[in-house]
């Protein structure tokens, strides 16, 4: 599969590099679809609680009972190249986890938040943390059928965001949809990253660490 | 609640503490700072016979476990869903029969091997489980917590000990506040694109 070798990596310098997005937004907003539909290996759980069992993962129905059950973190993996792995992580959609957000965020590379429209304020608590961490993020609006569609900017104002996120419609199901939604973070990370290394140093010379690069 | 809550908990918490004999963090000091997609790479055993890369290696084993693999994980998966109840004491199966003092399981890969690493009394079988699958390819520790279906700080002590042992080494992803480098992103952009 992806990691078969003709030969073991001899140096750190030739290790596969690995990388992260995570996927946040309020509970059964379609996070575990999304990561499903770009993944090359079907959505892996860890940590899941054994009293779990049986139940529907995405029922969105009895939400409260939920509340009860899991501390799992579903993750999918995209293969850039064989040097080069991109892992999505699903966060938990419970509150009383935010303790494994700091550890997924710790080193990712951006993030996509997926938003209902009909529940946009479930997503505020994951821009908020984004936001804060100076994570890199793009909003997703997962389509649902049904629900009324809400043109791109009226979002962005409800959610108010900076003109610099990106906000864009998706369907979760759909793996070209998933596909560009992270394309949008990477790029979106790239735009930032560039924009840091343009006016990092010199207009922010009093910062705590001079550089990166020192 | 709160009480019904612990007694969820307790049923899944016992093994994982068994099994790493108590301890929450690894004792290899920096393997605690483990992350999630730090790869595992089994390093080449020293005395082995296949220092020249892979010429005695058996062959027929490396396509072979990833997908077997991956179902392997759904398989044990339901397996313990469906029948592991925390009141029941039962016995955690595709690990048991594997002990660390036999001779090692024909099929695997350390089939041709006279002296591997692995043959090490002092491993459990999750350790030589771990070996094992970073063997056939690099595993994120994400990956490896699913596939043994063992919490994360589980195989983070596991793999602490493999590392202290000599067995594995871990590579450091890009420090965070640190944004991978540019050449590096384009490469996902072009990469996601064409998927």
């Amino acid at each position: 599969m992806v990691f078969g070798r003709s030969k073991r990596a001899r140096s750190a310098a030739a290790d596969p590099v690995t990388l992260k997005i995570l996927v946040a937004g309020g509970f059964g907003v379609g996070k575990t679809t999304l990561v499903g539909a770009v993944s090359e290996i079907r959505p892996l759980r860890t940590e899941e609680a054994l009293t779990e069992a049986g139940r529907p993962v995405d029922s969105t129905e009895g939400v409260e009972t939920k509340s009860t059950t899991t501390v799992a973190m579903d993750f999918g993996r995209i293969t850039i190249h064989d040097r080069l792995v991109l892992y999505l992580f699903g966060t938990p959609g419970q509150d009383r986890f935010w303790f494994l957000w700091d550890e997924l965020a710790h080193g990712a590379l951006g993030a996509v938040v997926l938003a209902d429209t009909r529940r946009l304020a479930d997503s505020f608590a994951a821009i908020d943390y984004f936001e804060r961490r100076g994570i890199p993020f793009t909003v997703a609006v997962n389509c649902f059928d049904g629900a009324q569609q809400h043109p791109v900017e009226t979002v962005r104002e409800a959610l108010d965001l900076d003109g610099e996120v990106p906000v864009m419609l998706c369907d979760a199901r759909q793996r070209e949809s998933a596909r560009d939604v992270l394309i949008s973070v990477v790029e979106h990370a790239l735009h930032t990253s560039a924009q840091a290394a343009a006016t990092g140093p010199a207009a922010e010379p009093a910062e705590r660490s001079p550089s990166t690069t020192g | 609640m709160t009480d019904r809550w612990f007694d969820d908990a307790a049923g899944p918490v016992v093994r994982p503490y068994a099994m790493t004999r108590g301890r929450t963090r690894s004792t290899a000091g920096d393997a605690e700072r483990l992350d999630l997609i730090a790869l595992v790479i089994a390093d080449e055993p020293a005395t082995g016979s296949r220092g020249a890369g892979r010429e005695p290696r058996p062959d027929p084993a490396p396509p072979a476990p990833a997908p077997a693999g991956d179902g392997r994980v759904l398989g044990r998966r339901t397996v313990a869903l469906d029948t592991i109840d925390p009141m029941d004491p039962v016995d955690p199966p595709p690990v048991a029969r594997r002990e660390p003092g036999n001779a090692p399981d024909a099929g695997e890969a350390a089939d041709g091997e006279a002296e591997d690493p692995l043959d090490d009394a002092a491993l459990a079988p999750e350790h030589i489980e771990i070996v094992k699958l970073c063997r056939a390819a690099d595993l994120s520790v994400a990956e490896l917590a699913t596939e043994l279906d063992l919490p994360v700080g589980v195989v983070r002590v596991l793999i602490g000990d493999l590392l202290e042992a000599g067995l594995v080494r871990v590579t450091r992803p890009v420090p965070p506040a640190e944004l991978p480098d540019v050449s590096i992103l384009r490469e996902v952009i072009n990469g996601l694109r064409a998927l």
